[in-house]
């Protein structure tokens, strides 16, 4: 028994510094694109205050939406996102543990928050949940392709293995390439942070969650960019790697995100499906041509 | 418009026929029309070839009550002035647009301000106010082919109603928008002003002359030099001041980099607009410049206060001019590698190039400034000559993409167009007075006086009438937004809603035009009204 909650406190302690540790690289990059940008910026440790601040603040909702309903599904998405993080121990996957269920966990995160915006009833928050739906539908396929089939490739299974003789960004760089554009997309940053784009519907899907929703909708993204970066680190860069090595190679994938969100100006939502769509196409000519010719 | 042959002489002979012509100076003609020959008069003018377009619509009341109705019209050449003396005000006027389009939203403002209702000739129906309408009744602006045929083809599918603004990330001053959106495609669209109405115009009947450059200059707080220029120089040419020419190269100097720093602002938003956040940091990075050196000459960066009736308030160095002449120069530079992006940078150009496509002839009815130029007119009211432009050397710069790519692009290269300008000037720089210094108050006779000038966003129009006291009798302002602004349903409507935020941008808007809220429960279904006071313990 005691075993049990010992292993309960361990693993809460682990999920709370894998929030903590999305934060922390959420405020990296604010930082980093602000120094790019000839700014100063926030302070590294920004987003922390941010969720502090939205934990006491008054959930705002109108009369006509649904607010049990937005709750239940900011709530739904936060146990997901939880979920997909737990197989992962200081950049290790667990021993035995399935790549498709962390696919899973993440994609019906994202799902849930989605539905939690079109709860809202605002016609931004709308807006921002289809376009994040249809930008969604676009690019998983691609997502699944470059998680997925490298393991499948390397073992005939979905268990991640431990060590390869080789790391699979030499084996596959074209999946890893895909996969860093996809993971722009996951977090909704620039160029694909259409479902957000304030100048257009203000707030997106976001426009109307305020407090707790709000907070969860944070700390889902911290955790998915947690999660996103582990599983490259694993899967791409040969995991499982020392805690140093882990931090460096994370915040080096924060700094292209950086560098990609500086440098390009936000696309059209037709732009971004025909990207991934085509990025989803040439990655399953890619797979086909790999699996039964190349062989 | 700009096939359009004129002479002067021609349209002279041709008013005395109708009313009696009063010449003021060489740019313009003011016409004592009878209140019966009017309307036939601006029929037939709209069929001669001069290429005259509406400027404004605007009235006064005189002493003894009779009701003074002027429209005014512009070409590239004239300001033409039609004045009809009514006995009273009227009930009702027949509205001009079929004649002259785009005094759609002059007459709007006119009925709004002056309660007469105005009366669409062919369906009988009353135009609406042009501020704050009722946000319930149907779309306002004439339905295009474009438009019929979008919503024809796809009434039947569901859309809906997108309310951009009064305060939205994308608008940096509050105005509404309410699109009609299907599929991310926006079927129509119509523009809601009137949020920020200070009734300027009024007060500036209270204060005298003087006061009012400092009240003119508040109009606006990107391009707050041009109105006093454009109101100084209006006063000057009805009170027959000369300014020394020191004072006009001045005026001159603080204009260019007036335009320098609005098109820099504008460029910086307009990235922003697109998501570009990099480009909108460096672009304001670089527009400091600019506001340094307006400062080190007048003290302040927005609110200059340099023109006076009769020359300017404070002169410049010899070493302040060294330093705009270097800015200029860095500015230059800067201009052409914005070019250079804007014109090369793929998602950038991507974003801009055949959205919010506008026809030719469109355009040269409703739009003015850069955004005219941007269609292949080469109208540009620095031509007239004014302050020092008859003497400096400048080429109006023109593009043919109709689109706001072209608008881009005809601002960036206008850029570069200034910076020569102040190079030039500073060099020019003539030595002597900077003011008329014998006088301290104007008087201004029973006169009436139009003036123009290129504001960064277009054509700028004052008209000032004088009561033979200190105080004007009534002044009015055209500014060119609301010209620009009938724009932009045409430029909207059939693009994505992505695009929205860069074609309203794209105009360079400035809605320089509130004391209660409604507040509307939808439970209840209760109505009440807010006062200042409620607001502000309800934002405690």
């Amino acid at each position: 028994m005691t075993s049990v909650i010992a292993g309960a406190v361990v693993m809460l302690t682990y999920i709370l510094l894998a929030v903590a540790y999305g934060l922390f690289m959420v405020g990296v990059h604010r930082k980093l694109v602000a120094r790019m940008q000839n700014r100063k910026g926030p302070p590294v440790i920004q987003p922390f205050y941010d969720l502090l601040k939205l934990l006491g603040k008054e959930n705002l909702s109108y009369r006509a939406s649904s607010h049990e309903i937005w709750l239940e599904m900011a709530l739904i998405a936060i146990l997901l996102a939880t979920l997909s993080v737990v197989p992962i121990k200081n950049g290790i996957y667990a021993p035995n543990s399935n790549i498709i269920w962390t696919v899973f966990l993440l994609s019906a995160a994202q799902l849930f928050i989605i539905f939690a915006a079109l709860g809202s009833l605002s016609i931004f928050g709308e807006i921002g949940g289809i376009r994040a739906l249809l930008q969604f539908v676009s690019y998983e396929g691609a997502f699944i392709i470059s998680t997925l089939y490298p393991v499948y490739a390397v073992t005939g299974d979905f268990i991640i293995p431990f060590k390869t003789a080789n790391p699979m960004l030499k084996l596959f760089p074209i999946m890893a390439a895909a996969f860093l554009i996809v993971m722009v997309a996951q977090l909704h940053m620039q160029p694909f942070n259409i479902p957000n784009a304030h100048q257009e519907i203000v707030a997106g899907y976001a426009t109307e969650f305020s407090s707790i929703p709000y907070a969860i909708a944070e700390v889902v993204n911290a955790l998915k960019l947690y999660t996103l970066t582990s599983i490259f680190t694993i899967l791409y860069l040969n995991g499982p790697l020392s805690l140093t090595k882990f931090i460096l190679t994370s915040l080096t994938i924060v700094f292209i995100i950086s560098i990609i969100r500086t440098a390009i100006a936000r696309t059209r939502i037709t732009t971004a499906i025909k990207i991934y769509t085509a990025l989803t196409l040439i990655l399953a000519v890619y797979v086909v041509v790999r699996s039964y010719v190349w062989v | 418009m700009a096939k359009a042959v004129f002479s002067r002489k021609a349209l002279v002979r041709w008013l005395r026929k109708h009313g009696n012509v009063r010449l003021e100076s060489e740019r313009d003609i003011i016409v004592d029309i009878p209140q019966d020959k009017l309307r036939s008069v601006i029929i037939s003018l709209s069929k001669r070839t001069d290429g005259f377009r509406s400027v404004a619509l605007n009235a006064y009341f005189d002493k003894d009550g009779s009701f003074n109705l002027l429209y005014h019209f512009s070409n590239p050449h004239v300001m033409l002035t039609l004045k009809s003396k009514m006995s009273s005000k009227p009930e009702q006027l027949e509205s001009i647009t079929p004649f002259f389009p785009e005094a759609d939203a002059f007459e709007r403002e006119f009925s709004e301000m002056f309660g007469v209702r105005i009366i669409e000739p062919e369906s009988k129906s009353e135009k609406e106010g042009l501020l704050l309408y009722d946000l319930k009744q149907p779309f306002h602006q004439p339905k295009k082919e474009k438009e019929k045929e979008i919503i024809t083809s796809k009434s039947s599918r569901a859309s809906c109603l997108i309310p951009i603004g009064p305060q939205h990330p994308a608008l940096l001053e509050p105005e509404n928008f309410i699109l009609e959106v299907e599929d991310e495609i926006v079927l129509n669209a119509r523009v809601n002003l009137g949020y920020v109405h200070r009734g300027i115009e009024k007060l500036a009947e209270q204060k005298n002359y003087l006061q009012n450059i400092f009240l003119i200059e508040r109009i606006c707080g990107i391009c707050s030099g041009v109105h006093t220029v454009c109101y100084t120089q209006c006063l000057e040419k009805a009170a027959g001041i000369i300014p020394p020419r020191r004072a006009e190269y001045i005026r001159t100097l603080v204009l260019e980099l007036e335009r320098l720093h609005s098109h820099m602002l504008w460029l910086g938003i307009f990235a922003y607009e697109m998501g570009q956040d990099t480009l909108f940091h460096c672009i304001f990075r670089d527009r400091e410049a600019v506001l340094d050196r307006l400062e080190e000459i007048s003290g302040n960066r927005i609110n200059y206060g340099m023109s006076t009736i009769g020359g300017v308030r404070r002169d410049v160095t010899s070493t302040a001019l060294e330093r705009i002449v270097q800015t200029a120069r860095e500015i230059k530079r800067k201009a052409e590698e914005y070019l250079e992006i804007f014109s090369s940078d793929r998602a950038i150009v991507s974003r801009c190039e055949n959205v919010g496509k506008i026809k030719k002839n469109t355009a040269a009815r409703f739009a003015t400034g850069p955004c005219l130029r941007a269609c292949s007119s080469t109208f540009d009211v620095r031509t007239d000559g004014y302050a020092a432009y008859d003497e400096l050397g400048f080429s109006v710069v023109k593009e043919d993409g109709c689109d706001v790519l072209a608008m881009v692009l005809v601002r960036i290269k206008e850029m570069v167009e200034s910076c020569n300008l102040l190079e030039e000037a500073a060099e020019r720089m003539p030595t002597g007075n900077i003011k008329d210094m014998t006088r301290v108050s104007l008087v201004l006779k029973d006169v009436e006086q139009t003036h123009r000038v290129e504001a960064p966003r277009g054509e700028l129009f004052y008209f000032i009438k004088g009561n033979g006291s200190d105080k004007p009798h009534r002044i009015k302002v055209r500014t060119p937004t609301l010209a620009n602004f009938q724009l932009l349903p045409h430029m909207l409507i059939g693009q994505q809603l992505a695009d929205v935020p860069v074609i309203i941008a794209s105009i360079d808007p400035c809605f320089s035009c509130c004391e209660r809220a409604l507040v509307k429960d939808i439970k209840t279904q209760e109505k009440r009204v807010l006062t200042f006071n409620d607001l502000r313990r309800m934002g405690r």
